[in-house]
């Protein structure tokens, strides 16, 4: 009968295609050619086969790149890298970018135990001396990268931007406490006292009382900074976890401390005076910015933020963004004085080789991450050709640090140019490396921007807490078994803390109220906290 | 109802007329023997019509206002744009954004391959929309509530995006053209509809008609289906058209080589690359992140402009007017 | 029929009886007379099949403890050990009435205005304006998420926004609409109704462009108010259309994108804002895991298959209107 014919084929066809998609499940063995596939970010300035040193380190290590490539779009380059990864059908190696994508601590792991992701501490060992070198002067570093079964699966970019370990400075505007004859507060009260003379007393002198003493983004916690003076805030973004500190060797949980409480209450109050911009919790970047370019005049007194190119335009035509200062951290009352610090320890991992590469391909890539550790590796790879991207400093030079002697200037940059693999290349960003480069004087001019931010950080240095209190987040091992439940955890619980602060610093929740503190304090305990503290104590203790 | 007829345009006519769309109020087709018949139009019916141009104004301003920020953003300097300066109009009037983003090879390369991936793919899948849908239409057609049933799951439940791949990839459609134009080709919405157009506009007398007069299924479906379904077929290949224009993702999964690249994601790329601010020293981040401002609004503008110059070929086989003359009556 | 054994009629002698007609004649008799459709349909089913239900089959992976190395059938069985931890997340049933509110309002909210703009448009005869009022309300469809979410945050900014600078003009005091949780749902639709209104409005102009001119006409002749004519020609012509987009719609609703909440979310309004897939995106961050979201795929699929066939089999009984 026709219709069993019919149905026969369907069948057939049907499981023809799922033949096929199954076959394709398992990797085969490497047949590229001898080509070394690599995986990586490719802007639209060109390929990175057409880039210049890509074709220099193809002649100098003797490897014929393949590229596959993906866009600086976080969001999709990390779906495809998993999804190649997923197939089977991914490549021999990987250079990624950290603030693209790149693998999170429970991929290195799980990679590297199922076998994709091929151990390289052998091949460091052998084949890359400078690499070595640099280990031995960061222990930190060798320390992060290596697996609690001892291996090194992927290696991660090393960068110590100095001013990004402070990331939560409160900028002020010099000008307007010139004109109200005040000085830099050093304690909550006087943070208090001037927030409220930039309110009421027109430092903008234009009569109209339209001045925001104080605001932030949604993107910038605000609290860390403030909460400095009562507790030590760590440093929080989406994706890391709670806030979580360390005492005696044992993770307690920050944000639940009677100081953290205390602190909660300080920020309140100054919120309910509208000495803080409430707005700070949902504006976005380009809401802080408009405030700070205000087409009217200034508008915005202080902000807490990274830099303060972020809320105000550099070079500024009524040199506005000149005005901004950085305040260093302020004393509680009862004389904490912290600033938040994040480590220069990047979790994530950016270079890894897989099953699928030979042992030859293996060698030239890890003689290419040696290549860039060194300085003059570094600075074609990272930065460009000399002449073109860099010069040597010359006499007179003035590096970044004072201190240091001066080794190169950075020219412009230029966008539309080929020559370097940027961020894929550095490896080595050490802080003498970076703090060795010639910048103007002239700190609030744009080119000088970096030595006006490593001043900003100077101040900030002396009240760095000490290491003992610091949970170390960045060098945890999730573990295999307990990562899927840890995920869960650390979302609800962040996600509440996060929430319920904002709530109780804009009053939406009244945090003078205890039932409404024990009320936050018992639905963490819902959320399974105890649980999540015990799980992070056991993975802190493997460290050791 | 019909003799033996040879014409087939005839038949059409015929057919056209016995189009009843829908139970109104009115069954009896009372055909004025004079032709079209006018009547006065009341003063309630002006005031509706005032009321109609009245919203119709609302809706446009609430839409047009807007597009016209994100057009003058696009042409003012950053500065102008962040302090809250630009409203309706250029405010320091910069080309700057369009120089970056179209003075860029990639980008007309995206265009080419953009243009080329949705006039084909459109094609395809119009032809395999009606393919599936007119069949599934039609009443007496053994299985078609199980075959329609089967179409709608697959809305419901998919694979995924790993399963695609591995589909894609076993195909060896990998960094093919192919991969832009295969795997999304047929949309279960647009089939549906297709069905429900297909059986609402189309009754049973037209096909009674016809196979009395001995023509075959696709005759039936080629002469007089298909032309009487211009504005269904007008309406899914513009929503085809613009999920192609639009996509970026399956480019982004299935294909390496950068000429074969879509202009949406050719624009992203451009964008993301600068926003991120990224690595490198803070003068470098703040560079980019000037020429990101400029490219936000720049590049949306590029991406929009194409679709809108094509939108007023296709709206006038939807717009009244034309069906006037396709339809004898 | 039984006839006993005495009336049993002579083999020759065939008498056409009343039989039950069984699937497969009936079958063979539709391929006979439609084979041409059969044939029209076979590519398209092949690639329902290649693209569709293939993939299906790999998303087994929700009951696997999915590697790489393996691939699909190689990985460890672990059985419901993923939907047992979602459904003992404390939060999951938030998560999932979050969504479906979420879905439902934007679902319920985006029915009405496209039929109205199209019976607005209808009803009007300057070309001109016509042409530009459909052609400017169809444009912000491709206005990517990003840049409409960024500028609704800005809009609506106290004191920077142009809500904040116009209440400010008018001596009001300033109002923060995105630290509102509740708000968060009607800022979500907004943007939604703004940016798909016009496209929408595209299918019930192709409806209401196949309604037989003769019929306005016979209305007309009847003296019918344009009020009147709406009510008794267009909306009927609109009825099927309509009702497929809302079972549609229903059957879409848990497939609500990740996107545009991510991106409108803040600490101030998690608590309506955090929905399926940005959780789900927030936890793959920390832990990568495919098999999780394929199990969130599966249920979201029962959910809507069980609303797709509550609504269609309601829609049906009401309107006459069905998907099948």
């Amino acid at each position: 009968m026709k219709h069993s014919t019919i149905r026969g084929v369907a069948a057939v066809g049907a499981v023809v295609a799922m033949t096929l998609a199954m076959a394709a499940c398992s990797p085969s063995a490497d047949d590229d050619n001898g080509k070394l596939v690599a995986f990586g970010p490719q802007g639209d300035n060109g390929t990175l086969k057409e880039n210049s040193f890509t074709k220099e380190v193809e002649k100098k290590f003797d490897i014929d790149f393949d590229w596959q490539t993906t866009t600086y779009d976080g969001s999709v380059a990390g779906e495809k890298r998993q999804v190649s990864l997923a197939s089977g059908d991914y490549p021999d190696a990987y250079f990624l970018v950290p603030w693209v994508d790149a693998f999170s601590r429970s991929e290195i792991l799980k990679y590297g135990q199922q076998g994709v992701l091929v151990p390289l501490e052998d091949l460091i060992d052998e084949y890359a001396p400078n690499l070595k070198e640099r280990f031995d002067e960061k222990p930190d570093w060798k320390d992060s990268v290596t697996a609690p079964d001892g291996h090194i699966y992927a290696i991660t970019q090393w960068s110590e931007c100095y001013h990004c370990s402070f990331p939560s400075k409160l900028w002020m505007n010099t000008t307007w406490l010139k004109n109200l004859g005040l000085e830099q507060p050093t304690t909550t009260e006087e943070l208090r006292t001037v927030l409220r003379a930039f309110k009421d007393d027109d430092p903008n002198g234009n009569g109209v009382a339209d001045e925001v003493p104080l605001s932030g983004s949604a993107t910038q916690p605000i609290v860390n900074y403030l909460m400095g003076a009562f507790t030590y805030a760590p440093y929080t973004a989406p994706g890391t976890p709670p806030p979580m500190v360390m005492e005696d060797g044992e993770v307690k949980m920050a944000a639940t401390s009677d100081e953290w409480r205390a602190g909660l209450e300080y920020i309140n109050s100054l919120t309910s005076e509208g000495l803080l911009d409430a707005a700070a919790f949902t504006q976005n970047g380009d809401a802080l910015k408009a405030l700070g370019d205000n087409a009217g005049g200034e508008i915005l007194g202080s902000a807490v933020d990274l830099h303060p190119y972020d809320f105000v335009t550099a070079d500024s035509p009524d040199g506005r963004d000149k005005n901004y200062d950085a305040v260093a951290p302020l004393a509680g009352p009862d004389g904490t004085q912290l600033a938040t610090w994040r480590s220069p320890v990047n979790p994530l991992g950016m270079f890894a080789l897989t099953n699928k590469s030979t042992e030859d391909e293996r060698v030239k890539a890890i003689k290419l991450i040696d290549y860039l550790v060194t300085d003059d590796g570094d600075k074609r790879g990272a930065m460009g050709p000399e002449g073109e991207a860099w010069v040597p400093a010359e006499a007179g030079d003035v590096a970044l640090d004072p201190e240091l002697e001066p080794t190169f200037k950075p020219l412009t940059y230029d966008e539309t140019s080929n020559a370097a693999w940027r961020s894929m290349a550095q490896y080595w960003d050490s802080l003498e490396y970076r703090n060795s480069q010639v910048v103007p004087e002239d700190v609030y001019s744009p080119d000088g921007y970096e030595r006006r931010l490593l001043i900003a950080t100077q101040e900030y240095d002396p009240y760095q807490p000490d290491k003992s209190i610091l949970f170390p987040a960045e060098k945890l091992w999730p573990d295999a078994d307990t990562s899927a439940e840890l995920a869960d955890l650390q979302t609800n619980i962040a996600n509440y803390v996060t929430q319920a602060q904002a709530e109780f610093v804009t009053g939406q929740r009244d945090i003078n109220d205890d039932g409404a503190w024990q009320a936050y304090l018992s639905d963490l305990d819902g959320l399974g906290l105890s649980q999540y503290l015990q799980m992070e104590q056991d993975l802190y203790d493997a460290l050791k | 109802m019909s003799t033996v007829i040879k014409n087939e345009a005839f038949l059409a006519e015929e057919a056209a007329t016995a189009a009843v769309v829908v139970p109104g109020r009115n069954r009896n087709r009372r055909r004025s023997p004079y032709g079209a018949v006018k009547v006065k139009e009341t003063k309630g019916d002006r005031a509706f019509v005032i009321a109609a141009y009245v919203l119709l104004t609302i809706f446009l301003l609430v839409v047009l206002l807007p597009l016209l920020n994100i057009v003058a953003s696009s042409l003012s300097s950053p500065r102008a744009v962040s302090s809250g300066q630009v409203l309706f109009w250029p405010v320091d009037l910069t080309f700057l954004g369009y120089q970056e983003a179209l003075g860029n090879p990639a980008i007309l390369r995206g265009f080419a391959n953009s243009v080329f991936y949705t006039v084909v793919g459109t094609l395809i899948s119009v032809a395999g929309t009606v393919a599936i849908a007119y069949p599934l239409s039609r009443q007496n057609l053994f299985g078609r509530k199980v075959l329609t049933g089967a179409v709608v799951f697959t809305m419901l439940f998919s694979g995924g995006v790993i399963p695609m791949y591995l589909v894609v990839q076993s195909l060896g459609l990998l960094d093919t053209r192919w991969s832009m134009l295969l795997p999304n080709a047929i949309g279960v919405w647009q089939v549906i509809i297709a069905m429900v157009f297909f059986r609402s506009s189309i009754p049973d007398e037209v096909y009674e008609a016809a196979q009395l007069d001995g023509a075959s299924e696709l005759r039936i479906l080629w002469t007089i289906v298909l032309p009487l379904a211009k504005p269904l077929i007008a309406v899914i290949a513009l929503m085809y058209a613009i999920m192609q224009w639009n996509s970026y993702f399956d480019a982004l999964l299935y294909l390496r080589n950068a000429d074969l690249q879509p202009l949406q994601l050719v624009l992203r790329g451009l964008l993301v690359l600068n926003d991120s601010g990224g690595g490198g020293d803070v003068t470098e981040q703040l560079r980019r992140r000037e020429l990101a401002d400029l490219l936000r609004y720049s590049t949306v503008v590029i991406a929009t402009v194409p679709m809108l110059v094509v939108y007023p070929f296709v709206a006038k086989y939807f717009n009244k007017g034309i069906m006037v003359g396709a339809v004898k009556g | 029929m039984k006839l006993s054994a005495e009336q049993a009629p002579p083999i020759e002698a065939v008498i056409e009886q009343p039989r039950r007609v069984s699937n497969r004649t009936r079958f063979a008799r539709s391929l006979r007379r439609y084979w041409q459709l059969y044939l029209l349909l076979l590519l398209p089913i092949v690639w329902f099949i290649v693209f569709r239900y293939v993939p299906m089959a790999n998303a087994v992976i929700a009951f696997k403890n999915y590697n790489p190395i393996d691939g699909v059938w190689g990985s460890p069985w672990v059985g419901f050990d993923n939907f047992e931890r979602l459904f003992r997340n404390p939060v999951f049933p938030r998560l999932v009435g979050n969504t479906f509110i979420l879905a439902l309002y934007t679902l319920i909210a985006s029915l009405p205005l496209p039929i109205i703009l199209a019976l607005a448009l209808n009803e009007v005869r300057l070309r001109f304006f016509k042409r530009t009022v459909q052609l400017v309300t169809y444009a912000p469809y491709f206005i990517s998420t990003v840049v409409i979410v960024s500028m609704t945050i800005l809009l609506l900014s106290p004191r920077v926004g142009l809500l904040g600078r116009t209440l400010s003009f008018f001596g009001a005091g300033q109002v923060d609409l995105l630290a509102n949780a509740d708000f968060f749902r009607h800022i979500y639709v907004a943007t939604d109704l703004w940016t798909t209104t016009g496209y929408s409005a595209v299918i019930y102009l192709a409806a209401l462009a196949s309604v037989d001119v003769s019929l306005y006409e016979a209305a007309k002749i009847d003296g019918a108010s344009r009020l009147q004519k709406i009510r008794h020609v267009d909306l009927p012509a609109l009825m099927p259309t309509a009702t497929i987009i809302l079972i549609l719609g229903v059957g879409n609703i848990m497939a609500i994108g990740f996107e545009k909440a991510f991106l409108l979310q803040n600490p101030l309004n998690l608590s309506t804002s955090e929905i399926i897939p940005t959780y789900v995106y927030k936890t793959g961050i920390l832990n990568a895991n495919f098999s999780l979201g394929a199990t969130i795929g599966l249920f979201n699929a029962v959910i809507s298959l069980v609303l797709l066939l509550v609504v269609n089999t309601v829609s049906k009984r009401v309107t006459g209107n069905g998907l099948w």
